[in-house]
């Protein structure tokens, strides 16, 4: 990628061609209230679709994590919306879809980080890819394909977005 | 105008100003441990689902902005080893620099 910045959580890609004008970005969002009508449009979950899909909601508050300013939305955001912009009514980028918000169990994390090297392996089958790869699937990758999937589709309508003010520069 | 007459406005206008922005959306599609361009583009997308769950690729979404970059979450691209992105108006996946 030609940058990024991890505490942020941006990347900036460079495309091949520039198929549209692009947007604007200011560096404010002050003046955004408590139940503002904001949106986001993406790609969550299985969706393949040409045409990206709209998910509305309203700003709730601001929040500091880790020193970077996020911005507290009721929106449905899902696995896939993840980069998105997220829009005010005039069209413009107040911050960039990062994360659902979930309550976080340490144990479960614990557990996760467990099965990436688990004592021992049991292999039940293997499965093959489009591209003609095979992996063989043990019982661990199987808890954590369980584990990873039951996250990724639980659904809060709770979401977070970095502020737009960290893609000026 | 109050506030609730300036909330059923926003309801009025988003059917147009979607139209308006969504042009600059693009999904982008990350090949983890294998290059995108080694599998069909049917393929990836008919198996999009367990591609994703077996962690060979990540999905999210990206905009472009004015000064010609493509942005997205620095985690959706974490790992990848080819990025490429669709945008709804444009039928081909687009490459995407990787450094």
């Amino acid at each position: 990628m030609v940058k990024f910045n991890e505490v942020y959580d941006i990347a900036w890609l460079e495309p091949e061609i520039k198929w549209s004008e692009g947007i604007n970005l200011e560096s404010k969002v002050e003046g955004l209230k408590k139940g503002d009508l904001v949106f986001t449009l993406g790609y969550p979950l299985d969706y393949f679709g040409s045409e990206p899909i709209l998910s509305v909601g309203f700003f709730s508050n601001f929040l500091e994590k880790g020193n970077v300013k996020r911005l507290i939305v009721n929106v449905a955001f899902n696995v896939g919306n993840s980069g998105g912009p997220l829009f005010d009514l005039n069209g413009k980028v107040l911050g960039i879809v990062v994360e659902k918000s979930l309550m976080r169990d340490p144990m479960i994390e614990i557990a996760f980080q467990i099965l990436e090297k688990p004592g021992v392996e049991l292999e039940y089958t293997k499965i093959k890819f489009p591209d003609g790869s095979e992996e063989e699937m043990t019982l661990s990758k199987i808890l954590r394909m369980l584990i990873k999937w039951i996250v990724d589709n639980a659904q809060t309508n709770i979401g977070e977005a970095v502020s737009v003010e960290y893609l000026i520069e | 105008m109050s506030y609730y007459e300036f909330r059923l406005r926003g309801v009025e206008i988003l059917p147009s100003l979607v139209e308006r922005v969504k042009r600059n959306v693009c999904m982008i599609i990350c090949g983890i441990n294998h290059k995108i361009a080694e599998i069909p583009v049917q393929s990836l997308i008919a198996n999009v689902s367990l591609l994703y769950a077996a962690g060979l690729i990540s999905k999210g979404t990206g905009f472009l902005t004015s000064d010609g970059y493509v942005v997205t979450a620095y985690h959706v691209v974490k790992k990848a080893i080819d990025i490429k992105c669709l945008p709804c108006t444009y039928n081909n996946l687009l490459n995407l620099k990787i450094g």
